[in-house]
Order: C-alpha cells, then sequence, then structure tokens
C-alpha cells in the first residue's frame, strides 16, 4: 500500500495507486472521470409548447406519447397519441364502463396525429395520420404511442393496436403498421399486427408497447416495452426485435429483456452502439446507458428529472452511419396536466446536450437548486406524520 | 442461447438463464432486484420544521449544516451552524470585505448552537453549544458544521474551525472537537486541531469538512469531505480517518478518497458496514452506497430529491452493534431559501425508509410525478433558444 496520500492535482499516475472501490470505478470511467465531462450526462431545460389547444384542459383532449422527430420537406415533424372525445376517460378502473365514445384510459380511443413545425418550438397540428380502423381490424378500439421508420425512401409508423378498452384486463396490445411515401400521408394500415405479444409465459405474453425505431446494421431495431411478473412486483423491460424488412416478421433477441428498468422505450444511435434513457421504474432508473452491441446495457451516467416518454429529434436514426451523433432535443409528456375528475395529457418539449462534441456548461451542471417549496410539495401524509410522531416519543 | 423466451413470471431460477447485461445486473449486482423491495432505496418526504426564527427571512440569521439527531434524557438533540449577523453574509466573493461583524460565506461568523424536541417535528432553540474562541484559537473566525459523538458516556463535538473567512483562498478549514458530561453542556473546546488538513499536494491539503461520526469495531470513525483537482475540474470526495481516542490523532485511511462523489457527508450503521447517501457532485450522485468494511462502496441504489447535508436520527451510530438497522428520518437544509440579498439557510426534516428488516410501501415507490410546473421552473434560457429554434438541419 502506498504511504503517499492521494493528491491534490488528478494525473493520469494516479490511477496506478491503490484504490478504494469507489475511486477504482472512478479509474474505469476514463477518459470521462466527472459528470460535467460526460457526453452522456445531461440537465434537462422544459419549454412549453405553442400551438396546441387542449379544449381549456376539460379532459376530452389529450395529447400524449410523442414519436421521434424527423425533419423533412424543410420542416420538423412528430406524430403523437391524441384523444379527443365528448368527455374526459374514465381510467383504467373504469374500463367496465367504457363505451364505443368514453374511454377508460387516457389513451383508449385514441389515434395518431401529427403536427408540423419550422423551429420546433411552435407547431402546427395538421390532423389524423392513423385513425382507428374499422371492427375488427386490429387497433379498432385505439392506436396510440406512435413511432416512425423512413427506410428506402418511404415512411412506416408503427403503433400500439387495441382490441379492447385498456384497463380491462391490462393494457394489453401488439403492434401494427401504416406506410407512406410521404409524412403527410396518406398512410396505407396493415391489417395485421407487425410484432405480436409473446407466447403464453413469456415476459411479453401481453403487451408490446412504445416501438422506438432505429436503424443498425441493415436492419430495423425495434425496442419495445413490456411489464411482467404480476401478480408479484411488476417488473418493466425493455426487449429488442429485429427485421430485415419494415413490413415482414419481426424476430424477437434471445437476450430480452436488454434493458431492467426504464418505462419510456427512448433510444438513439450513439458512437458505434446505442444509448438509452431510463428514467422511471426498476433498479436502474435515472440513468442513461449504453451498448456497444446494441443489446448489452451498461450504465453511462445518472440523471435528474428526465422527460417522461420522451423521444429525440435523431437525424441520424435511419441513415445506419455507424457513428451516431447523439441529440439535443425532444419530445415528452406530462400525464398529470390536469384533476383526477379531468385527467390529460399534454407534450412538452426538452432540451438536453447529449452530442459527443464538447458539452456545453448550461446543460453539464450536478449543481441544481431546487426551491424549498418543492421538496415541501412531497410531504409526509397526515397518517404517516401522526405515526411518526408517535413513534418518537422514548426515541 | 436458450430458445425459450425471458418468462413472465420471475422464479429463482431465472437468474441461471442466459441474460443480458442490464438483466445480470438485476439479479447479481443490487441487494434485491426491485428498488421496491430494496431496503437501501427510499423516497423521501420533507416538512418545514416548527420553533426556529429566521428575523422574517432577512438574511442575517441562517441555520445550516445540521448534526446527527441523538435521543438523551427523554428528547432529540441536534447541533447545527447557526450564523446571527447584524447585516446578510456578502458570499465567498465578499470575503476581502468581510470584518469582524460583516460575513462571507453564510457560515462564515458562525457559532454551533442546538435545539431539542420531544416529536421530531417541534423543536426549541436552547442556545450556543460552541462559541468563536478567542483569537488566534483555531476557531475564531467560524465554528460550523458540527457532528456528534457519544464515546464512554461523554459527549464530543466535531465541527470545522475557521480562522480566516471563507472565500479569501478558498473555504479552507480543519476539524476541531469541544466535549461534554452532558449533551447540554457546558462544553470544553480542545485547544488546536483535531484532524488537520493534508499535506501540501495531498487531496485534502486545503480542507477537511463536515464530519461524519461513528463508531465501529471500538474505534471512532470519522467520515470527512474535501475537494480537490482546482483549477481544473473539481472533485468533491470523501475520506475517512479512524482513531481509537476522541481526542487523540485521527489517522487517514491509505486508500483514501473512499467515495468519488457526493457533497454531504450522511453515514450510517447498516448490517455489518456502512451506508452512504450521496446527492450531489460527481459521476455518482443521486445513490445510495453500502461498504461491507466501511471503506470499499458499492452502489445500492439509485434515488431522487434526495436531501441536501443530511444527517439522520440514527440509534444505532455509536452503539458498535456490527448489525446496523438502518434509519428513517434526519435534518437538512435549503441554502435558497433567500433571495438575491438576504441569503439564508433554513433546517428542514425529511423521512425515508432506509430499514433493514422492514418496508413501507409509502417509501418505496418509483411512481411518483412531479407538477409540469416543476418541469417548466428549469426552462431553457432565453439565448439558447434563440439559437436552437433558428438551428436548420443539414
Amino acid at each position: 500500500m502506498s504511504d503517499d496520500a492521494f493528491p491534490y492535482t488528478v494525473t493520469p499516475e494516479v490511477w496506478d495507486r491503490p484504490l478504494s472501490a469507489a475511486m477504482q470505478r472512478q479509474a474505469d470511467t476514463r477518459p470521462f472521470s466527472r459528470p460535467e465531462e460526460n457526453p452522456l450526462f445531461t440537465n434537462f431545460k422544459y419549454t412549453p409548447l405553442q400551438g396546441f389547444d387542449y379544449s381549456d384542459g376539460d379532459g376530452t383532449v389529450s395529447r400524449r406519447d410523442p414519436s421521434k422527430i424527423i425533419y423533412e420537406n424543410g420542416q420538423y415533424y412528430v406524430w403523437y397519441t391524441k384523444r379527443d372525445t365528448e368527455t374526459p376517460c374514465l381510467g383504467m378502473e373504469g374500463a367496465k364502463d367504457a363505451t364505443d365514445t368514453v374511454a377508460s384510459a387516457d389513451w383508449d380511443l385514441g389515434e395518431v396525429w401529427y403536427a408540423t413545425s419550422k423551429d420546433g418550438f411552435v407547431w402546427e397540428e395538421q390532423g389524423v395520420a392513423v385513425p382507428r380502423p374499422p371492427k375488427p381490424q386490429v387497433g379498432f378500439r385505439a392506436v396510440c404511442t406512435p413511432d416512425i421508420l423512413k427506410w428506402e425512401g418511404r415512411f412506416y409508423l408503427y403503433y400500439q393496436a387495441f382490441t379492447e378498452p385498456s384497463g380491462l384486463r391490462g393494457d394489453y396490445c401488439p403492434i401494427a403498421v401504416s406506410h407512406s411515401d410521404s409524412p403527410d400521408g396518406p398512410w396505407t394500415p396493415v391489417d395485421a399486427e407487425v410484432i405480436p405479444m409473446g407466447k403464453e409465459g413469456e415476459w411479453d405474453q401481453y403487451a408490446v408497447h412504445g416501438p422506438c425505431m432505429l436503424v443498425r446494421g441493415g436492419k430495423i431495431y425495434c425496442y419495445y416495452k413490456s411489464a411482467f411478473n404480476r401478480p408479484g412486483c411488476v417488473w418493466i423491460t425493455m426487449g429488442l426485435a429485429i427485421s430485415d424488412d419494415p413490413l415482414k416478421p419481426f424476430e424477437k433477441h434471445p437476450l430480452n429483456p436488454v434493458l431492467n428498468s426504464g418505462h419510456e422505450v427512448t433510444l438513439f444511435p450513439w458512437k458505434s452502439g446505442v444509448a438509452a434513457m431510463v428514467l422511471r421504474d426498476g433498479p436502474e432508473h435515472y440513468t442513461i446507458q449504453y451498448a456497444e452491441d446494441g443489446v448489452n446495457f451498461e450504465i453511462a451516467s445518472i440523471v435528474e428529472f428526465g422527460p417522461n416518454a420522451a423521444k429525440f429529434y435523431t437525424p441520424d436514426a435511419f441513415t445506419d452511419t455507424g457513428d451516431g451523433q447523439g441529440v439535443t432535443w425532444g419530445f415528452g409528456h406530462f400525464i398529470n396536466a390536469g384533476t383526477p375528475d379531468k385527467q390529460y395529457s399534454v407534450l412538452t418539449r426538452f432540451d438536453c446536450d447529449l452530442r459527443r462534441e464538447p458539452g456545453d456548461p448550461a446543460f453539464k451542471t450536478t449543481r441544481v437548486f431546487h426551491k424549498p417549496e418543492f421538496y415541501y410539495a412531497q410531504p409526509l401524509t397526515p397518517e404517516q406524520r401522526k405515526q411518526r410522531e408517535q413513534d418518537a416519543v422514548g426515541g | 442461447m436458450s430458445t425459450e423466451a425471458f418468462p413472465y413470471t420471475v422464479t429463482p431460477d431465472t437468474r441461471n438463464r442466459e441474460l443480458s447485461a442490464a438483466m445480470k445486473r438485476s439479479f447479481y449486482h443490487y441487494p434485491n432486484e426491485r428498488p421496491e423491495d430494496n431496503p437501501l432505496f427510499t423516497n423521501f418526504k420533507y416538512t418545514p420544521l416548527q420553533g426556529f426564527d429566521y428575523s422574517d427571512g432577512d438574511g442575517t440569521t441562517t441555520r445550516r449544516d445540521p448534526s446527527k439527531i441523538l435521543f438523551e434524557n427523554g428528547k432529540y438533540y441536534v447541533w447545527y451552524t447557526k450564523r446571527d449577523t447584524e447585516t446578510p453574509c456578502l458570499g465567498m466573493k465578499g470575503a476581502k470585505e468581510a470584518t469582524d461583524t460583516v460575513a462571507s460565506a453564510d457560515w462564515d461568523l458562525a457559532e454551533v448552537w442546538y435545539a431539542t424536541s420531544d416529536d421530531g417535528f417541534t423543536w426549541e432553540e436552547q442556545g450556543v453549544a460552541v462559541p468563536r474562541p478567542p483569537k488566534p484559537q483555531v476557531g475564531f473566525r467560524s465554528v460550523c458544521t458540527p457532528d456528534i459523538l457519544k464515546w464512554k458516556d461523554r459527549f464530543y463535538l466535531y465541527y470545522q474551525a475557521f480562522t480566516e473567512p471563507s472565500g479569501l483562498r478558498g473555504d479552507y478549514c480543519p476539524i476541531a472537537v469541544s466535549h461534554s458530561d452532558s449533551p447540554d453542556g457546558p462544553w470544553t473546546a480542545e485547544e488546536g486541531v483535531i484532524i488537520p488538513t493534508g499535506k501540501e499536494g495531498e487531496w485534502d491539503q486545503f480542507a477537511v469538512h463536515g464530519p461524519c461520526m461513528l463508531v465501529h469495531d471500538e474505534k471512532i470513525y470519522c467520515y470527512y469531505k474535501s475537494a480537490f483537482n482546482r483549477p481544473d475540474r473539481l472533485w468533491v470526495a470523501m475520506g475517512l480517518a479512524i482513531s481509537d481516542d476522541p481526542l487523540k490523532p485521527f489517522e487517514k485511511h491509505p486508500l483514501n478518497p473512499v467515495l468519488s462523489s457526493g457533497h454531504e457527508v450522511a453515514m450510517f450503521p447498516f448490517k455489518k458496514g456502512v451506508a452512504a447517501l450521496l446527492i450531489q457532485d460527481g459521476n455518482e450522485h443521486y445513490t445510495m452506497q453500502y461498504a461491507e468494511d466501511w471503506v470499499n462502496f458499492d452502489i445500492a441504489s439509485i434515488i431522487e430529491l434526495g436531501p441536501t447535508a443530511a444527517k439522520f436520527f440514527d440509534p444505532d451510530a455509536f452503539a458498535d452493534s456490527g448489525d446496523g438497522p438502518g434509519v428513517t428520518w434526519g435534518l437538512c437544509h435549503f441554502v435558497n431559501a433567500g433571495g438575491p440579498g438576504r441569503e439564508h439557510s433554513i433546517l428542514a426534516r425529511f423521512d425515508c425508509d432506509l430499514r433493514r428488516d422492514e418496508n413501507d410501501p409509502v417509501f418505496k415507490t418509483t411512481k411518483y410525478l412531479h407538477k409540469p410546473e416543476f418541469y417548466f421552473s428549469h426552462p431553457l434560457p432565453e439565448e439558447k433558444r434563440k439559437e436552437r429554434a433558428a438551428a436548420k438541419p443539414e
């Protein structure tokens, strides 16, 4: 063991001395030993979007689960779930009372709409891209949570396709697809599942959710989410399905699930691999991860206050360069925009700095302070407080 | 490679199949597969404290950097930094203008005060415990950021002891100590330094900050913080110093620093080892960590909204039981209670569930939501918005 103390100035030789376990992990993250230098560490900044009407927040209009953003014809395009119903949704628990016009979940009776923008901040809703198909086609109950793919000059929208109100048995659905030669449509739906749920007993037997489409190694990668292990402690994890034709069957990866945490399917090409944002649910929530092989992810950073249901503006999502440049902004949603009996969701823009070049310090600080009011907005429940006051007596 | 897909229901056999790297970590790295079951995962809930006066928030009164909380004589005790000056502090940058009555940093010209409580929510300030000693004794400029040790029925307060206004050269100070046979004092200050800053060129050459005192293996463990590598990218890290006598020299551990991240020194005995809360600064911010040998820490969970400068109510801190049961609450501070010109800090209570044997689901959820307004209170700076709105893809 070295007789000298750890030095004040960190030089490359420092890492040759005996190190504690924590400092050894620092050695292993070189050359980015501090989050401020780490291209996969970022702060997030939020901007309300202009151009979307939410019916005065009465709960009848909801927009959520944006797609990746693409740039075509001199403008930005985004697709998303839109619910526009006469009454607010009932919630998952109300599924038995859902009708052909009354929604259970916020995304029940949803359709895939789209909007365009010149600058990414001010948007104009263009209309429906994929409506619900007639019964009994897959998706007749709701089509939602889309993502976009551009492949050999054509456009493909992949989305969740429901045939029952969410909440009836769970949130069960496979993935369906529509395609077009223009991002403005018209879109031709394929009357079939393109990525089916797993077989009975398999982790994704009930749902294939939240597709995130990338092109890698000449193939189409669809990362997706499923939840399992009910009625035990639920696991939410991500899987990968691969195809070499956007309308042909996707093969699920044998090492699925490929992420152990997360509630959003948010990936982008990064260097020769794939990076993922993993924000909620599971032991590795609040992380950004990286897999050089697209399958075996390792934690690259820990982040705070990341966007829910995020998708990025990702110029190299489909260009298959093998040299991903990173991302700087995207869309997320807030599902708690309304009140308990008028629930709806709003889209939001977020900005970040996940680029390979040296970072913008405005997005790379660990010195973020929240006001005391924000902490006090996470109070003990009255019962907890009473219990803890009682427990306090006598130490 | 298995031809069967991963199963819907996780059983003890599931970990034996071929797994992706992430799923391997789920089964083999973390103490439990899901955070909801992880004794070292918690949510944090916050309660404003009753009983402290802050001069209407005019910046002349600050309370910060609480000690661990003790239960003695049928009540709770906490010690903390109190600054009570005629004018608000100038900030670190104003150190050259600091005088004998005008503070530079929020903790300059401070003293160690204490308060007691019957229930942990309502507190009564009792007065000063350790005042600034006369010049030129160490600490004459400021004594602050205390922690408490109980050892063989005597009480010891360890604290930062300044001889210059913070900000003049940096935030340079060693640790000094006072002792008493009662938590109510009177306290006897030991003249001199008990844990000195490191030798020139060593990582802690300028500062030994934020002592956190525990007893392990019949020895006194003092975890502390120092910052190094200026003027390049700053590192904030934690070290460990050990002694077998509270008033004799502490020996710094040869593997220091023992944590690479964090801005608070908040440890507690857990099982055979020690657990640490790391909130700010460094790659491993927002984590709970655990070291069975009290030196080599591993990440046990990732947490959100943790308390700043936390110390716990920790009945086991000095018991040397070798079997730490964990903690459920403590005190912390907010340094941004005031606005510009009236900067000051306030103490707050936090509650959590970091117990080894029990598990309150109210503290173990990953499903909470923050309001949109909170996110929008982290806006894109106007000039960045302009820049980004004007950017056109190739």
